[in-house]
């Protein structure tokens, strides 16, 4: 198990390190579940469990650098757990939600952890000690990717057997309520994103978007290229009557400066 | 804005190849009390000692471009590009020039930058190109992964290039035109009608909630599914994304209705109301 450990642990250490530099979104389970594959010698079972875990974690959204789930840790230990004990889909769905819950706890505290160095780093910026600061900055990089490595690491040679001890006790309610609750979580990631979007004079657009897909069965591209259109004819014709707007103004009071305000504050 | 103006010497192509490495750095450190600032620091470091030849004005600015920050990591190059020409402008036109206004310009554009680009990568792109890959994913085909890689990197990546050298060629002068005309503005409203409409059509396809309740009423078999369908195709998704987004709205913390929608899904299962054979 150790050798296994030490690879899965490689995976998560190469997606959170490029992920954190470049934002490649490696860390989504259909990219995690065909690396923790090819890493265990089963690529096809790892791209087949991490497109089924991926389909739970699509609503999973950080935004504003809020984590409810921490996907990477949740797929890569769910769908490493699934090949190394043999398991179906179904159990690495329910091993997921779970893990990926915990990982966000984790990664809250990490999160701390880097909050605590600014305090360095604005220490050594007002020294004007560049190389410090550069140090220390840098460092960041590998530590996360190492304490992420390390938690995997313990978890495959630590957990596999109490994941294989708890996956046969636990009753069938439990994976079914585990599996329906895993189908609603979506709901939450989209909610994430309505609160985002969510202003009052444009939000019918949100239900004649859920129509189209649930009364027209659009495919999500279909949806897209509807969108694309109107919001672009949108866009135009906003900015026109806009534009309209300020040459009559200009005529009646001249320009209103709330913008320069905002520039000069 | 001819092409003329967007031109880039020698010297200027360089710094614009610098900015397009170093602003990848951007998320590295991320924390709870300055997000992405001190990123946004070291990833325009070196352009900015080109500008700042005196030492103490270099950690001056430097300090002051380590303050909070946070937007799309995609969008946040035109940002940089921007706020690169505006330290130009405050070193050639020595006091006249207010410093304090690149980070009112910085604080001004990460919101609506944010909207623009979290709607468009996160809500929009992604989502194709998980469609994309998905279907090939699932029947375990590597080119799954890859394309799902490929169509949602590369539009990000052109944008990370050309949006640094956008923002530092246009200037905080077309921006400020560009907010006053009510361009950005409107930019920003699409890209949220586009966002929502994304996020309904999700909201029907990946939610997946159903019920698989059944009962024999006098002979007559009773389908609570196919009442709800009448009555609303989807309601059930409908309603569960419309009640996270009410919580979220109401200040609840999204822990607790992750929690929330576990219990709820043990309980219906327990009662039998979902998660039947039925089910999915």
């Amino acid at each position: 198990m150790v050798i296994q450990g030490l690879l899965v642990a490689l995976v998560i250490f190469i997606v959170k390190f490029f992920d954190w530099v470049f934002c490649l979104q490696l860390n989504r389970p259909i990219v995690t579940g065909a690396l923790v594959g090819i890493v265990l010698g089963q690529p096809v079972e790892g791209i087949t469990l991490g497109a089924a875990i991926e389909l739970v974690f699509l609503g999973a959204i950080t935004i504003g650098g809020s984590v409810p789930q921490e996907i990477a840790i949740g797929g890569i230990l769910a769908t490493a757990y699934a090949i190394l004990l043999k398991q179906n889909v179904q159990v690495a769905i329910a091993l997921a939600v779970p893990i990926s819950i915990l990982g966000a706890f984790f990664y809250n505290v990490l999160k701390l952890f880097f909050t605590a160095l600014v305090e360095k780093l604005n220490k050594y910026l007002e020294n004007n000690d560049e190389k410090n600061f550069d140090r220390l900055f840098l460092s960041q990089l590998i530590i996360l990717p190492s304490v992420y490595a390390i938690v995997v690491f313990i978890g495959i040679v630590v957990g596999t057997n109490t994941i294989q001890l708890a996956v046969n006790a636990i009753p069938p309610v439990v994976m079914n309520g585990l599996t329906t609750a895993a189908g609603i979580l979506p709901a939450l990631g989209f909610g994430m994103l309505l609160k985002m979007l969510w202003q009052k004079n444009i939000a019918l657009f949100f239900f004649v978007g859920f129509a189209m897909a649930a009364y027209l069965n659009l495919p999500i591209t279909g949806v897209a290229i509807f969108a694309a259109c109107i919001s672009v004819y949108i866009c135009l014709s906003d900015y026109d009557n806009k534009k309209k707007m300020a040459v009559n103004n200009n005529v009646q009071t001249g320009q209103t400066s709330e913008v320069e305000d905002f520039f000069d504050e | 804005m001819s092409k003329n103006e967007l031109k880039l010497s020698k010297d200027e192509k360089n710094m614009m190849r610098t900015l397009f490495w170093r602003q990848n750095f951007l998320m590295i450190g991320i924390n709870y009390t300055r997000m992405q600032g001190m990123g946004y620091a070291w990833a325009i470091k070196p352009l900015l000692k080109k500008i700042y030849k005196n030492e103490d004005e270099y950690y001056e600015a430097l300090k002051r471009n380590s303050m909070f920050f946070n937007t799309t990591p995609q969008m946040a190059s035109f940002i940089m590009g921007l706020g690169l020409s505006m330290e130009e402008e405050n070193v050639n036109s020595n006091s006249e020039f207010d410093a304090d206004s690149i980070n009112a310009m910085k604080i001004g554009l990460m919101g609506p930058f944010a909207g623009i680009g979290d709607s468009f990568f996160y809500g929009t792109l992604r989502i194709i190109a998980t469609g994309i890959g998905l279907g090939m994913a699932q029947a375990g085909n590597i080119l799954g992964p890859i394309l799902f890689l490929l169509v949602y990197n590369i539009p990000g990546f052109l944008i990370r290039y050309y949006g640094g050298v956008l923002g530092y060629k246009l200037g905080s002068k077309y921006i400020k035109e560009a907010t006053q005309s009510g361009l950005l503005q409107s930019i920003t409203k699409s890209a949220s009608i586009m966002g929502l409409m994304m996020v309904g059509a999700m909201s029907y396809q990946m939610v997946k909630f159903s019920t698989t309740f059944q009962v024999a009423i006098g002979g007559a078999n009773f389908d609570l599914q196919n009442v709800l369908d009448s009555i609303m195709i989807g309601i059930l998704p409908l309603s569960a994304v419309l009640i996270c987004f009410v919580l979220l709205n109401k200040k609840v913390r999204p822990m607790y209705i992750l929690l929330g929608i576990i219990i709820l899904g043990f309980i219906l299962t327990l009662l039998g109301i979902c998660g039947g054979d039925a089910a999915k």
